[in-house]
């Protein structure tokens, strides 16, 4: 079948495949897949719910405004055409889900219709029409040919044939179909050609009195911009507002806020991965869809392949197991590490109960399962505690509360400067900040069950105290820097350098007090909250953090493998023959062993810009060509091939210097 | 029973995660710090003799040290120097002359380049007295931008000078530049270094301290430089390094023509090459495999797979459709009904593949009945659309894309369109890239389209349907010419003539085989014992017959015109001449004086006349007729294709003819059995003396081996007539595969045709 383009798959008669399947060994990777999968899609359709909610939620406003704009737009008797410049920003990937998600909101709402081009659908003012049309009155028919475009009502009504670009298609399809307005989005305005923007516009605002048009378009860079590229006359037929869209760092940001940091998450991503993910987001795709696809692949990958992945299941009783996954989950380091802990501590029986009995291990992983969630969720409302403090006393630099959660999981808050310094300007902080921090943590929801301070406590105090100063908020606190002054004297021409304090009222020495106290309780609470997840029994159950599959599955590097495949196939091939006596530098690495592609590369690495080929088949000769005379026509086949494989991978190109010379492309690890 | 913390590696244990447990130390040593590099360029001198090349010796060292090194020249152990005493030119491992080798051949004494700098370089220099060194004052007054005017002015005048030699004088000045800046700090080195070894040459001039004259001296020793290119470079000063002005210098040798194999010679290279490797392929693939449990989860979840790696990645698509075979039909829609699971594969290596073609043969997958498609692409794509939205298929259809980073696939409109594509749910997009660097094909939004998932699947498989090796290798050598000749030159001839002389052809062709298949059946069953015994004494038998080689002039003339080819004889000779033109025929007269029309592009080789017979027997038994009987046939999967590029075959073998042909078996597997097997005896007598006539003309360089040559004189029938085409080793020796290939399809037609008018 490989010399046939396009064909349908057909299996071979011979059904030789089924014993080969089987699998004998005993380490079955399928053991309770089935379940272990329905648990997956199970958690995966709360996130999904989360991210899609989070999503609808980050444009609402926005989606708002524009449908507002669309419907007070519609009325007649215009003299330009109303023009929303919706600015989405540079991710340009997720311009085509807004405007669809944008797309449903106006048809539902509004009485619209609403058709989105691309640039490539208009690559001149004829072919966008045409595409406009027919995405508009969604007729389905052949467009190779002109003749037949007539649109059969059209040409019943006027007696003449419209053609295939004539907006009158339109109006006759308003005619049966009656909306206010003819929405016509521009999902990448800068990708337009000028001219043509400039073209449509006019003739649109020729239709204007016949159709109703809505302008939108998608804008990445600037309005500014946008309009510099549009002449004046065109200007002048538009009318525009600007809106502007949530960014997408900010959205992939909330996002994070309830898939990851949230407190109700049975199954978290570690900070690894996390890191990753949102780095290759920053770096090169932002975009929101790619980030619920890396955190899906970790969920799959998580439950795909581990068997103690089962023990997430919600409804699990012991009858469901089978001893491999009890067995898996004692070979897992943490158990590990508990049960040495246990040994320390001295107690041998319940460690020899938990390595004999399955039953008792069921128990303590259920409980432990339960106390580990519940500690990484402390750890998640901490974080977003420790988020609002930083935003309600405005630090700098503003750390996004992903990256905190990222430091947080990875055991690295404890001791930071960074904490450190937050809880510092906590001490100094001034009576205002104060109440607007109390007013930012109780209006956060943070779960109290968590977050164990007494909110009201302090706001009864704090408003006692301002009571107590006759309503003034100013106090002065003790800690505070600001309250001191230096004063300088010169003593017998020595200078002395005294700090002094301004003396502070009861009311202030009250106020520093209560700043005091909430700066240990927080404390107390943060160190209690930042644990090291991977401290916690059955963290690698709770926590999904590996990044083997997941770097290269999103990641690739094509090129690399490519080269290490050539360069040293020994990786790949694992054989005896090649790469057993790989000495130091290159040259013990090229032998005759070799397959030839790879023996070609190394040659070809060897060599400069220009090859001559007839010196690298001699040399080609001579490393695989043996003493029997008829190698040589074997040994050029495969010299040919070799050559041939290294032109389809793009490595080489035929070159016009000199006659039998090929140009190198490619160096290695570039 | 793996560590339960690990997840899909290890379960998959791909070839990935086997690498990253291996040492690699050639990517270790990729990189190497500047320290290091430093260190390793001050230090060259000291380690000089120990490790280097006899020639990177010849360049700083003096002449007595040469000769002694002269003799290791030739004992070193490795496989490849000696090899390297048969090859004409140049060691193995610098395929190509380095440029410092031109330098300091006569660059003994590094004195004398030193002082270049001094004098004028160019020769035809008037205003200078050639020995003395200019004045101070005179110096002085010269800028630098004026004397560079200068020497460029003259240089040109000149013309004598070449590029390398103004190289040369830069890398001069550059060296006199940088060893002054580096002269106190390497003057340390030098002195333990090299100096210690020019000690006991000149041990009165060398004092302990720091030499101050050193330009005049015998050796103010400059580092030595090697003509073996600098190792451990890292990338980027590797890419300067082999892209610096100049230097590249190549040989000017150029690659025989001869020497490049044409397509059958390639082909039966090749069957007798095994890949030592194969069992660690196999095992790689089979790595690979363990894997589509996996991917076919991945699948479901709405991901899309794209594979990399290095080898041709269809044995693995293939097992990944049969896993989607099998996974697909045990879904509910397929219980109780015959209908199976509909996966489309594209080949995008094909050059023909159009877009179109890709999206009607989705469509037929998804639109039930056989409604009209639209024509473009573009309403197409949006007709499946619709067709998706309306009725979706009860599971989402894998689409396998083989090689889609071709050529052909990358044109506008078809990535966007299949990231359009691929971002339905409805289909699940499995696609296969070869090229390194095939990301750049997707920008941001496709990628966002696309939503692959990467893995690296290398198989080291030979890209055996992706490339045409042959094709490749010419178009890359600016050979394409090569091609128009030999059998090549029929298929193109043919297609430019008018209907009436391909009929011509045919009819000759037809005739010729069908003398010869007589013949050959007859023969092959007489002599079969013959040849077990003394398979080496074939050349040597006696002629039987050499009229069966040609068909006579008057026979195929009536053939001619009773297929109404032509209706006079001056037509006729017309049409021939053309052939003849093209060296396609010849005519001869025999002793008689009949003249006699002989094409060489008629399968006289055996297995071809085999295959044709095999042929046969799928179309005997597709029509019921009693089959004749032949064993052990080797049979080209892509015959009929190869059948169709020649002729319009389709038309008259059916569809069904595939399943009376066992794809599998390789073609010309068991190559010498059919050679032992051959039934040929009026290809053997005429092998001698094609054998003579080819030796004649090539000067014995036709055969390259007297054992070849006895197989090969199987063949002769073809060797024999294509003296004509004066290529005697590309011909000769060819297994005239294709050409039987050609053969066998007009025995196919005559065949269909006879057995249509039979009942």
């Amino acid at each position: 079948m490989e010399h046939e383009r396009c064909y349908i798959y057909t299996p071979p008669e011979t059904n030789g495949r089924a014993p080969k399947r089987r699998r004998i060994s005993k380490g079955d990777p399928k053991i309770h897949l089935p379940e272990r999968l329905q648990t997956f899609r199970h958690i995966w359709a709360e996130q999904e719910e989360r991210i899609r909610n989070t999503l609808e939620e980050a444009d609402r406003a926005t989606q708002d405004k524009i449908v507002d704009f669309v419907s007070s737009a519609s009325p007649s008797e215009r003299q330009v055409i109303p023009t929303g410049l919706i600015v989405a920003g540079p991710s340009i990937a997720s311009h085509g889900s807004f405007f669809d998600r944008l797309g449903k909101r106006i048809k539902k709402d509004t009485n619209s219709a609403y058709t989105v081009l691309t640039s490539a659908d208009a690559p001149n003012l004829k072919t966008l029409l045409k595409n406009l049309i027919k995405k508009t009155t969604s007729r389905v028919e052949d467009d190779d040919d002109d003749d037949d475009m007539g649109c059969p009502t059209s040409s019943a009504r006027n007696g003449s044939k419209l053609l295939g670009f004539d907006l009158g298609h339109i109006q006759g399809w308003r005619v049966r179909n009656p909306v206010d307005g003819v929405v016509i989005a521009f999902q990448d305005s800068e990708a337009f050609d000028a001219r043509v923007l400039v073209e449509m516009i006019d003739l649109f605002y020729s239709w204007l009195d016949r159709i109703p048009f809505v302008l939108l378009f998608g804008i990445a860079t600037s309005a500014e911009s946008f309009e510099d590229r549009l002449s004046r006359k065109t200007l002048r037929y538009l009318e525009g507002q600007k809106f502007d869209v949530t960014q997408s760092d900010e959205i992939i940001e909330r996002l994070f806020r309830v898939t990851v940091a949230s407190a109700n998450v049975p199954l978290r991503i570690g900070p690894t991965v996390a890191r990753r993910i949102l780095d290759r987001q920053k770096d090169h795709v932002q975009n929101t869809q790619d980030f619920s696809d890396g955190l899906k692949y970790a969920y799959m990958s998580h439950f795909y392949a581990s068997y103690p992945t089962i023990f997430l299941k919600s409804d699990l009783s012991k009858g469901d197991l089978t001893t491999e996954a009890f067995e898996a989950v004692r070979n897992m380091p943490s158990f590990r590490r508990w049960i040495e802990a246990k040994v320390d501590a001295g107690e041998s029986r319940i460690v020899r109960k938990l390595l004999d009995s399955d039953d008792t291990l069921f128990d303590y992983i259920v409980s432990h399962l339960k106390s580990g969630q519940t500690a990484l969720n402390g750890l998640s409302c901490a974080v977003r505690v420790l988020d609002s403090l930083r935003r309600s006393l405005q630090m700098s630099p503003t750390a996004r509360l992903s990256s905190i959660w990222v430091r947080a999981a990875s055991a690295d808050m404890i001791g930071s400067p960074f904490l450190r310094e937050t809880m510092l300007s906590l001490k100094k902080m001034s009576p205002e900040r104060f109440l607007q921090l109390l007013e930012t943590w109780s209006s956060d929801d943070l779960d109290s069950s968590f977050f164990t301070l007494d909110l009201g406590l302090y706001v009864s105090e704090l408003e006692a105290l301002i009571e107590a100063n006759d309503g003034s908020i100013h106090f002065r606190n003790q800690h505070d820097v600001g309250n001191e002054s230096l004063r300088t004297t010169v003593v017998a021409q020595k200078v002395l350098l005294s700090k002094h304090k301004a003396t502070l009222s009861e009311h202030d020495k009250a106020y520093s007090e209560l700043v005091g106290r909430l700066h240990e309780e927080l404390g107390a609470y943060f160190a209690n909250a930042f644990i090291d997840p991977k401290d916690l029994f059955l963290s690698e159950i709770l926590m999904y953090d590996l990044k083997s599959p997941h770097t290269e599955v999103f990641q690739p590097r094509p090129r690399f493998a490519i080269e290490r495949a050539l360069s040293s196939p020994h990786d790949y091939l694992g054989c005896d023959c090649c790469g057993t006596d790989r000495g130091e530098g290159e040259g013990a690495s090229l032998s005759a062993t070799l397959p030839a592609t790879a023996i070609l590369y190394q040659l070809y690495l060897e060599s400069g810009s220009l090859i001559n080929v007839s010196d690298l088949w001699s040399a080609f000769h001579a490393m695989v060509g043996d003493d029997e005379e008829d190698s040589e026509p074997r040994a050029m086949a495969l010299f040919q091939r070799a050559l041939a494989e290294l032109k389809h991978l793009g490595f080489v190109k035929p070159s016009r210097k000199k006659t039998d010379h090929i140009a190198k492309t490619m160096w290695k690890g570039l | 029973m793996p560590r339960p913390e690990n997840s899909f590696a290890d379960f998959r244990w791909n070839a990935s995660t086997r690498l990253s447990s291996l040492n690699v130390p050639a990517f270790a040593s990729g990189s190497p710090t500047g320290q290091n590099m430093l260190s390793g360029k001050r230090k060259r001198p000291a380690q000089e003799p120990e490790e280097s090349t006899p020639r990177r010796l010849r360049s700083g060292i003096p002449q007595k040290q040469l000769d002694e090194e002269q003799s290791g020249h030739v004992h070193t152990p490795s496989k490849s120097t000696r090899a390297l005493n048969q090859v004409e030119d140049g060691t193995p491992r610098s395929i190509l002359k380095k440029p410092g080798t031109v330098e300091h051949r006569n660059g003994l004494t590094p004195k004398s380049n030193r002082k270049l700098l001094f004098e004028t370089p160019t020769k035809g220099g008037e205003d200078d007295t050639p020995s003395a060194t200019p004045t101070r004052v005179r110096n002085a007054d010269r800028s630098a931008r004026r004397k560079s005017t200068r020497r460029l002015l003259s240089r040109t005048i000149n013309g004598a000078e070449t590029d390398e030699d103004a190289l040369e004088e830069e890398e001069i000045l550059a060296q006199q530049i940088l060893s002054d800046n580096e002269e106190d700090e390497e003057q340390g080195v030098l002195d333990t270094g090299v100096g210690d070894e020019d000690i006991p040459e000149t041990p009165s001039k060398r004092g302990k301290g720091r030499p101050k004259a050193s330009g005049k001296g015998p050796g103010r020793p400059r580092k030595p430089r090697s003509p073996t290119p600098p190792q451990d470079l890292p990338p980027h000063e590797e890419y300067f390094w082999q892209n610096r002005p100049g230097g590249t210098k190549t040989s000017n040798n150029t690659l025989p023509s001869q020497s490049l194999l044409n397509h059958d010679e390639y082909f039966q290279a090749m069957q007798t090459y095994e890949d030592r490797h194969q069992a660690e392929t196999d095992f790689l693939l089979g790595l690979h495999c363990r894997a589509l449990d996996q991917w076919t989860f991945e699948l479901e979840e709405g991901f899309n797979l794209c594979l990399y790696g290095y080898g041709s990645k269809r044995p693995l698509t293939e097992r990944l459709a049969a896993h989607l075979y099998d996974h697909l039909s045990q879904h509910g829609a397929y219980r109780r009904s015959n209908k199976t699971p509909k996966i489309v594969v594209i080949n995008g290596y094909s050059p023909t593949t159009t877009l179109k073609e890709i999206l009607t043969t989705i469509a037929s997958v998804l639109v039930p009945s056989h409604s009209k498609l639209p024509n473009q692409p573009s309403s197409l794509l949006s007709y499946i659309f619709e067709q998706l939205q309306e009725n979706a298929p009860p599971h989402p259809v894998p689409l396998i894309i083989n090689s889609m980073d071709s050529l052909y696939l990358r044109r506008a409109p078809i990535p966007a369109m299949l990231a359009s594509l691929a971002a339905q749910p409805c289909i699940n997009l499995v696609c296969t890239v070869d090229t390194p660097n095939f990301p750049l094909l997707w920008d941001v939004g496709l990628k966002a389209q696309f939503k692959f998932l990467f893995h690296d699947a290398t198989t080291f498989a030979p890209y055996d349907a992706e490339i045409d090796v042959v094709e490749s290798v010419n178009e890359l050598l600016g050979r394409s010419g090569r091609r128009i000749g030999g059998r090549d030159v029929v298929g193109f001839v043919l297609r430019s003539l008018p209907e009436n002389a391909r009929s011509l052809f045919r009819i000759l062709v037809t005739e010729q085989l069908a003398l010869l298949l007589m013949d050959g059946n007859l023969a092959g069953e007489k002599e079969d014992g013959v040849i077990a015994n003394t398979p080496r004494s074939k050349s040597k038998k006696p002629a039987s017959s050499d009229t069966v080689q040609g068909v006579e002039y008057r026979v195929l003339y009536h053939k001619a015109v009773e297929e109404f080819v032509c209706s006079s004889e001056v037509g006729f000779r017309t049409l021939l001449k053309e052939f003849h033109d093209h060296q396609m025929i010849e005519s001869r007269k025999d002793a008689m004086g009949t003249e006699w029309c002989i094409t060489s592009h008629c399968p006289t080789h055996t297995t071809a006349l085999r295959a044709a017979s095999y042929l046969l027997n799928g179309l005997c038994s597709a029509f019921d007729t009693p089959r004749t009987d032949f064993t052990s046939f080797a049979w080209p999967t892509s015959l009929v294709s190869d059948l169709e590029s020649l002729m319009p075959i389709d038309s008259i073998v059916s569809s069904q003819m595939p399943h009376f042909i066992p794809s599998e078996v390789p073609f010309l597997n068991a190559g010498s059995e059919n050679e032992s097997g051959s039934p040929a005896a009026s290809g053997e007598n005429a092998g001698a003396q094609g054998t003579s006539t080819t030796e004649a003309a090539q000067g014995g360089n036709a055969f390259r081996t007297a054992e070849e040559g006895s197989v090969r004189s199987q063949s002769g029938g073809a060797a024999y007539a294509g003296r004509g085409r004066g290529r005697g080793r590309a011909v000769g020796g060819g297994g005239d595969l294709l050409s039987g290939f050609l053969g066998a399809g007009i025995l196919v037609a005559v065949t269909v045709g006879g057995l249509a008018a039979l009942p």
